[in-house]
């Protein structure tokens, strides 16, 4: 399986595998039922997770009731929590569990698509207490346009910042007395990363730029490089790197450079570009305990006109070594199941 | 400093060499006498509002070069510069441990080894301790070996866990220390990490240390160190908004504890503090548990001083530039448009004799003249915009008491001047520069700033109070233009006070425009003089937007608590109401103030 997109209608026929769990997420976004459209068909993949948000909008709502009825009788709704992600990680915990996770070695397909940054980090860290030699794949469905329908100066995602908070599971470790590193992953929002800049007051200021000829369409790539120049005026002293919008691998290597530079400081990291890219910053987490992770939750969605689906997809399977985290047992640091039986403190 | 470089822009204090600091910071301590004096104090105010830079040069290093002292011993206070970043503790991972016993202690020990690591960290940063005779670094290794250690094993920490320093450095020691502390929030995040995706309980093995078992006492001791102080130890705690709940009630059981002959806590907040209760719900009170001060209600009641700060700020900045210009020079007024005001001020007091309404001529054409330009400047043509909003002196006023709000559009204005100057060294701004940029920053503040917030606040509530926020600066940005061009005695109008009780709904939304800086809140007597009310200021940052003149001191009006009501949901039918002269009352002495005036008159008369 490669990074050089498909056509959907080719998907199916690409998988050419087993999968023991297939887990989408239904949003506002109609490219949200692009690939379960694509492969709901396929007698292949075992149970299905269909994540919503359940306090969203009564289009999230239709879209995840399709989902539930297009996938067939093997499925299940994860509600999700935007304000709270301690709802958000038990929810996924119980439905990996109840799918078997906690005791097989299970396949995983996973439609990254339309999750929030935040429920995809989360899950990625659950999935890393449990993938041991089984592959996890990634789909991703690539919008053919953003804003629709607006210039490129105009397009807006999503507006305003109503929480900062550290990712679940990935709280870094910050030690007290060392200097701040803010390592920002620019993607259309300059708004949204200049107030996270703003909140932060960190020390150094880390500004990554999507490759040209990485993104996932070379339109983007333009909106991307207006929002890192709008971004790049009112910031005034920044150390900028460039990462790959689809190589999760190279996203990673590019944010331990980063790290690298600045030996002698806790980090953080924002991942505001691709789910690909948030997917290659949790991998850098996952090998650097001392990453932490931390998100700006939107106040408001383009839930209007966000994206209009494309007619492609990319697949990239996540190799045993992304989730190995050197220096941590699986039974230690790493997120691991409940165990009942644990004494209270 | 390089003529490139941009000699208003703005910077992280914590980032500044004492040299800069000293150089830079104006003594501001004579409007905020409460901050370097023994006490727990609460510094509110928003963002640029100078808290930090306060805070940095309360620091050891900038007090030794300021004081020109080379003994950090003689220095009457210890200040540690405790920066709260967003996620430094408020980590999501705490959030598994609401409601359960465990939440407070463990809290309050992440609290405790961060600030213990700072401590020490500015004793390595920021004290510059010369110890060539090595006592200091016996000292502290004596204090290390003997009270340390045991208040380590009260907290829990296994001695196999805490390998002592080997050598006496005193350097060396400290590192030590940092290293300790620094662990045991480590060992904090680790048990957090562990934490993350269980929803059942986890035991925690790890040693506990709270403030008045183990900070307090460390403090304690460490002050009575030679190299240290005799004063107390003051820990400044920056953007204190950043804590969670848990951690604020935790800071305010510690203010509760009155321990500030030995520990002072400083707490600066950007006027979102969660709450005054501690962790066992009782209430910190002011003044009885300590100071509080709101930068903004001070500068907007003592315009005069702040003018003077800010004039001493920018000199500084320019001489360092290297400019050799006064701040008047560099921002300089429009001639023609202050030459037809000094007319028009000569035009009243001519004929003040016959149709004067002020006690003095001067007064009159003060009061007067200004407003009379800006008014013959509206009409048919609607050139109000004609007005330029230039001149260092309403630079400062427009920046309503904030100095980022000077500085940041000084900035832009530079980087604007320093464009067009074909490499030549910038000397002044050009009036029309100055305008326009000044008038940009008012709509980006009423418009831009406005939709941010409410798109940052959709759920339907907190929108709701938005728009009705909006409303009512709408509503008194637009009445106070039509005083402005009426033929009334006081036009120069920026604040309302309450002639009556205000309900909660109008003080909510009155109260979340102090939050986002549209207001200032104070206090004034009240209309039958037996006591005071609340009284609203807006803020003078607006004046371009609405067509104000933020000059000078400005008076207010008595409202009722149903005409601010009417504002806020009416607020064109408010504004219609005002220029048929209806609904705001004037104070009872209606007198004119200049630079003089005292205390009463401005009880009575006006806010300045």
């Amino acid at each position: 399986m490669s990074l050089d997109p498909m056509r959907l209608t080719d998907l199916a026929g690409a998988i050419d595998r087993e999968f023991d769990v297939f887990i989408c997420s239904a949003s506002y976004e109609e490219r949200c039922k692009s690939v379960p459209n694509a492969i709901a068909d396929h007698r292949r993949i075992g149970k299905r997770l269909v994540c919503y948000n359940h306090k969203s909008s009564s289009i999230v709502t239709g879209n995840a009731k399709y989902l539930l009825g297009r996938l067939g009788a093997n499925v299940n709704g994860v509600p999700l929590d935007k304000v709270t992600p301690l709802i958000t990680a038990d929810n996924l915990q119980r439905a990996l569990s109840h799918a078997g996770g906690d005791d097989h070695d299970l396949s995983y397909l996973v439609d990254i698509t339309t999750f929030t940054h935040e429920a995809l980090l989360i899950l990625l860290r659950l999935l890393q207490a449990r993938v041991k030699r089984s592959p996890v794949v990634l789909a991703y469905a690539p919008a053919a346009e953003y804003s629709v329908g607006l210039a490129p100066e105009q397009k807006w995602l999503s507006k305003g910042i109503a929480d900062i908070r550290s990712v679940l599971g990935y709280p870094g470790d910050s030690r007290p007395s060392r200097k701040s590193h803010l390592i920002v992953l620019v993607g259309f929002e300059g708004d949204r990363a200049e107030r996270l800049i703003d909140e932060y007051q960190p020390h150094v200021i880390s500004l990554g730029f999507g490759q040209a000829g990485t993104s996932t369409a070379p339109q983007h790539h333009q909106v991307n490089r207006l929002a890192f120049g709008q971004l790049a005026t009112k910031v005034s002293k920044y150390s900028e790197f460039e990462f790959s919008c689809v190589d999760s691998a190279a996203v990673e290597v590019a944010i331990a450079t980063q790290v690298s530079k600045f030996p002698e400081c806790n980090v953080v990291v924002a991942p505001m570009n691709t789910k690909l890219s948030t997917v290659g910053v949790a991998g850098a987490a996952f090998r650097n305990d001392q990453i932490q992770l931390c998100y700006a939750s939107a106040s408001q969605y383009n839930v209007e006109g966000y994206s209009r689906p494309g007619d492609t997809c990319v697949l990239t399977t996540l190799t045993p070594e992304y989730w190995k985290a050197p220096g941590l047992s699986r039974t230690g640091n790493v997120a691991k199941p409940d165990d009942p039986a644990a004494p209270g403190t | 400093m390089s003529l490139q470089e941009n000699p208003f822009s703005v910077q992280t204090p914590e980032d500044i060499k004492a040299t800069e600091v000293v150089d830079l910071f104006v003594d501001v301590f004579g409007d905020f006498y409460n901050i370097p004096n023994q006490g727990h104090t609460f510094l509110h105010g928003p963002r640029g509002s100078g808290k930090s830079m306060m805070f940095r040069y309360l620091e050891p290093d900038c007090q030794l070069l300021s004081h020109q002292q080379h003994k950090l011993h003689e220095l009457p206070f210890y200040a540690v510069y405790v920066p709260i970043k967003n996620t430094d503790l408020k980590l999501t991972e705490l959030e598994r441990l609401e409601n359960k016993h465990a939440n407070v202690v463990l809290n309050e020990h992440f609290l405790t080894v961060f600030i213990a690591s700072r401590v020490f960290a500015s004793l390595r940063d920021r004290a510059g301790i010369d110890d060539p005779s090595g006592d200091h670094g016996r000292a502290l290794a004596t204090y290390l070996t003997g009270p340390f250690s045991k208040l380590l094993a009260k907290a829990g920490m296994p001695k196999t866990q805490q390998p002592l320093p080997s050598e006496s450095l005193l350097s060396a020691n400290v590192q030590w220390c940092i290293e300790l502390f620094d662990e045991l929030c480590s060992g904090v995040i680790n048990y957090l990490r562990r934490l993350s995706f269980r929803r059942t309980a986890l035991n925690y093995n790890g040693p506990l240390c709270g403030y008045l078992d183990f900070l307090l006492p460390m403090l304690k001791e460490l002050r009575a160190l030679p190299f240290m102080p005799n004063g107390p130890i003051y820990l400044l705690l920056d953007d204190a908004d950043n804590l969670n709940e848990t951690q604020t009630r935790i800071l305010n059981s510690w203010v509760f504890c009155r321990t500030s002959s030995d520990v002072s806590l400083k707490i600066s907040t950007q006027l979102n503090y969660k709450t005054y209760r501690t962790a066992t719900n009782q209430r910190i009170d002011s003044p009885h548990d300590y100071t509080e001060i709101d930068i903004s209600t001070v500068y907007a009641s003592k315009t005069s001083s702040y003018s003077g700060r800010v004039e001493e700020i920018v000199r500084r900045r320019l001489n360092r530039h290297g400019a050799g210009v006064t701040p008047k020079e560099f921002f300089p007024e429009y001639a023609k448009q202050e030459e037809a005001i000094r007319q028009l001020e000569a035009e009243h007091i001519a004929k003040w004799a016959e149709e004067g309404r002020g006690h003095r001529a001067r007064d009159d054409a003060y009061r007067y003249a200004r407003p009379d330009y800006i008014t013959s400047l509206s009409g048919a043509k609607k050139g109000s915009s004609k007005y330029r909003y230039a001149g260092f002196e309403q630079l400062v006023y427009l920046s309503s008491g904030v100095i980022r709000y000077f500085l940041e559009p000084a900035s832009r204005m530079y980087a604007e001047a320093l464009s067009t100057s074909g490499g030549k060294p910038v000397t002044h701004i050009d009036s029309l520069v100055q305008d326009r940029i000044i008038r940009d920053e008012a709509e980006r503040f009423m418009v831009g700033e406005f939709d941010k917030l409410s798109e940052e606040n959709t759920e339907p509530r907190h929108a709701g109070r938005f728009l009705q926020l909006r409303n009512l600066i709408h509503a008194l940005g637009g009445a106070f233009h039509q005083i402005l061009i009426s033929d009334k005695s006081e036009r120069r109008v920026f604040s309302i006070a309450f002639s009556d009780t205000a309900d909660r709904d109008v003080l909510d939304v009155l109260k979340l425009g102090v939050q986002c800086g549209y207001l200032h809140e104070a206090s004034i007597g009240n209309k039958e003089g037996t006591g005071r009310t609340r009284m609203f200021v807006l803020s003078r940052r607006l004046a371009p937007f609405f067509m104000l003149d933020p000059t000078g001191f400005a008076g207010y009006k008595f409202v009722t608590n149903a005409a601010v009501k009417e504002a806020i949901l009416r607020p064109k039918a408010f504004i219609a109401r005002i220029s048929r002269g209806e609904l705001l009352e004037d104070p009872p002495q209606l007198r004119l103030f200049d630079g003089s005036a005292s205390g009463d008159d401005v009880d009575y008369n006006e806010e300045r």
